[in-house]
């Protein structure tokens, strides 16, 4: 899956989980300044991805600046999908 | 100078995993798989055949260990839910009376949730500000849920059976009280019914705001936080704590999260149960300093920082005592 795949899941994603229509994401939009999530809907929208992208995240590695803005998430998320397809 | 002359626990031996209880709250996959993989709860602590009173008097009798009784002055109960006993009108004095309190006077009080045993805690330092050498306060802390539907705040955490007590006096062998914060944001006072919006804000707030009050007792102890060896939190789950810890930048391994997917969340009682488990195994020592620490829906945030005592004076010796009298008096159950 290519990054671009993976940011058109994130706003599927963003958009169930927040219960409103996320047109306008950026790399740069912060989770929780701007798109106004919190604990409880990070962890939805985890189970999300999981769920619609056959990953299963490492919560352990799950570090700070990864819930920092979209694109930190991505590149995250990029990675669990490397990590899943190599083992 | 207050001291926490003894602290104790007592925590039923029987345990139900997350998934059974999840089957009578009526909780779907997504929910078991949230509080299971993502909130790391797996077994919760259940006081089948156990009545409040009973767990109350071990937790007590433990922390009463060796103390003549007589000098307990006031005999405090702190539950977490509102309605701590239907069943035992008269459940305090009972207690009052089986633990032999002659001359102490009893009240129990409520109404901050998961923060009451920390705010009893000052309510004891108030009481025994200018009190005649050797008096002292037993605090007990203690809820027993009436029916499983109480267990559950949706998306955070299920709560637990135990009971803590903690003996609050002048002795300067136990661990010393050097500072303490209480914050309340009473906007939340509708604590789970309030406005989806404002629960949101809730939620987004609660990290920060239990990182100020922990920072706010640290200043109050005129303690720098990188002389802290430990903070021994409320059980709500290691999700919400591995956020605080990021956003805190607190050193991985520094929140004690041991207790959490063995007993689940056991209210105002999971900061002293987690010292006295703490001091058992030897993750905290003499010298140490350790904040305890509790937010409670409502909202309230709290903190206490203590420095810890002599293992004579403290959890250790009292807890295996009171692990015999737990077994023998009621068939299950240890106090630690």
């Amino acid at each position: 899956m290519n990054r671009g795949e993976i940011i058109d899941h994130l706003q599927v994603s963003l958009s169930a989980v927040l219960n409103r229509e996320v047109t306008s994401m950026t790399p740069q939009s912060r989770l929780g300044d701007d798109l106004g999530m919190d604990s409880t809907s990070v962890i939805q929208l985890l189970m999300s991805l999981e769920d619609t992208m056959g990953l299963e995240m490492d919560i352990d590695a799950l570090r700070p600046e990864v819930f920092r803005t979209i694109g930190s998430l991505t590149d995250y998320i990029e990675a669990q999908f490397a990590r899943t397809v190599a083992n | 100078m207050c001291y926490l002359e003894r602290v104790a626990a007592f925590v039923p031996e029987s345990t139900v995993p997350v998934r059974k209880l999840g089957e009578l709250l009526g909780l779907s996959r997504g929910d078991l798989r949230m509080f299971t993989r993502f909130l790391g709860l797996d077994q919760v602590a259940v006081a089948d055949g156990l009545e409040l009173g009973d767990m109350l008097t071990a937790a007590g009798e433990a922390a009463l260990r060796g103390t003549d009784r007589d000098l307990v002055s006031h005999l405090i109960h702190a539950h977490t839910m509102q309605h701590a006993a239907v069943t035992r009108p008269h459940l305090l004095e009972e207690v009052r009376q089986r633990l032999g309190l002659r001359h102490a006077s009893a009240f129990a009080m409520s109404h901050l949730n998961c923060v009451v045993g920390l705010y009893a805690l000052q309510v004891a330092r108030a009481l025994l500000a200018g009190a005649p050498a050797g008096e002292k306060v037993l605090i007990l802390i203690g809820d027993k849920a009436l029916a499983d539907q109480a267990r559950l705040i949706p998306d955070t955490t299920i709560q637990g059976d135990a009971a803590a007590a903690c003996l609050v006096g002048q002795d300067p062998r136990g661990d010393r009280i050097l500072g303490s914060a209480l914050r309340v944001d009473g906007r939340f006072y509708q604590c789970l019914d309030c406005p989806a919006e404002l629960l949101r804000e809730y939620r987004q707030l609660y990290p920060g705001s239990l990182i100020q009050a922990m920072r706010a007792a640290m200043k109050n102890a005129s303690t720098d936080p990188a002389d802290i060896s430990m903070i021994l939190p409320h059980n709500v789950n290691t999700w919400s704590w591995k956020q605080i810890s990021m956003i805190a930048g607190i050193p991985d391994g520094q929140v004690y999260l041991e207790n959490v997917p063995r007993i689940g969340h056991c209210g105002g009682c999971d900061p002293f149960i987690n010292l006295a488990t703490a001091r058992d195994n030897g993750d905290v020592a003499s010298g140490d300093r350790v904040v305890l620490a509790a937010a409670g829906l409502g909202a309230a945030f709290a903190a206490t920082v203590i420095e810890m005592g002599e293992v004579e004076a403290g959890v250790r010796e009292a807890g295996k005592g009171a692990v015999k009298e737990g077994e023998a008096e009621m068939g299950g159950g240890s106090a630690r």
